[in-house]
């Protein structure tokens, strides 16, 4: 599946949520730090403190799906389809994780969200990259038609 | 509830100003992750949902009741875990009336008041409530 079309979800300092499940059903999640991607390939970062049930699971059943949602407008997509990989924790995951903290909470204070308050969704450190080939977009926005297969 | 907090401790994550997610797994094992306008505290032990349009999360409920809730503390935007089991559907009474109130004053915020319409109020029993790292903790060790 080509993510062109996804571009507007992809370049903006969209809010990042990131899902797994277990054998036996059990679902968890994490906040998702940085985006990019190829012409079939998502990579968003996780931070590793903060996902290390998510990133044990993750490496058993290889499931994954991703939530990208703008903040303002609350339009958006779920992606799903099979991991590709987990990599190393990288300098680069950690700068591009900061970077993107930095843009999504100047994007929240349009919300009227000061600095303060969104500082706890953050922790510094080991940051790696998740990387999956999407094969099913879903319309995440709120409304009727949330859920719907694009 | 095994944990190392108790609901008690995260009401006010419950206040509405951030919005949580909810995550869930269908039969097929296939995750979804999804965001929530409210989660309403019930008593020590159960929240409540609103249900309005998350259809595959309701689906995924009807075939599997696990699900992990992730709360914002609205004052530091540290993150809470919930792992939560469906328990049972209200769709009158008390509970629902709170919700829709409520559901209500956060769609005239949000300019949804078309969109937003509750179906029922999902009640979840509680089994874990865990702290996600984040740098606020890191600031205060720093601080000891």
């Amino acid at each position: 599946m080509k993510l062109e079309a996804l571009r507007e979800w992809i370049t903006e300092p969209v809010a990042i949520q990131i899902a797994t499940a277990d054998e036996t059903g059990t679902p968890f999640s994490v906040r998702g730090f940085g985006i990019g991607s190829t012409a079939t390939e998502l990579h968003v970062g996780v931070i590793d403190s903060q996902a290390r049930e998510l990133l044990e699971v993750m490496r058993r059943t290889r499931r994954i799906a991703v939530n990208l949602t703008h903040p303002n407008t609350l339009l958006g997509r779920q992606l799903k389809g099979p991991l590709l990989r987990i990599d190393e924790p990288s300098v680069e995951a950690a700068h591009e994780a900061v970077a993107y903290f930095g843009r999504f909470v100047k994007a929240l204070a349009l919300l009227g969200l000061t600095p303060e308050q969104c500082h706890g969704m953050f922790h510094a450190g080991s940051t790696r990259w998740l990387r999956m080939q999407p094969d099913a977009i879903f319309d995440q926005s709120p409304g009727a038609m949330s859920g719907r297969a694009l | 509830m095994s944990s190392t907090m108790t609901l008690s401790d995260v009401r006010d994550c419950l206040e509405g100003v951030l919005p949580a997610v909810i995550a869930t797994c269908s039969a097929a094992g296939v995750p979804n992750v999804t965001y929530l306008s409210k989660v309403r505290y019930v008593d020590q032990e159960h929240i409540a949902l609103t249900n309005q349009f998350f259809s595959k999360t309701v689906e995924n409920i009807e075939q599997n009741p696990r699900a992990q809730i992730t709360l914002l503390r609205p004052r530091t935007g540290q993150q809470v875990r919930l792992d939560v089991c469906f328990v049972r559907r209200e769709a009158s009474g008390n509970l629902f009336e709170q919700l829709r109130a409520e559901l209500d004053a956060i769609a005239s915020l949000m300019g949804m008041q078309g969109v937003f319409r509750l179906k029922s109020a999902d009640v979840y029993r509680v089994i874990r409530c865990e702290p996600v790292p984040s740098d606020v903790d890191a600031d205060h060790d720093q601080q000891r």
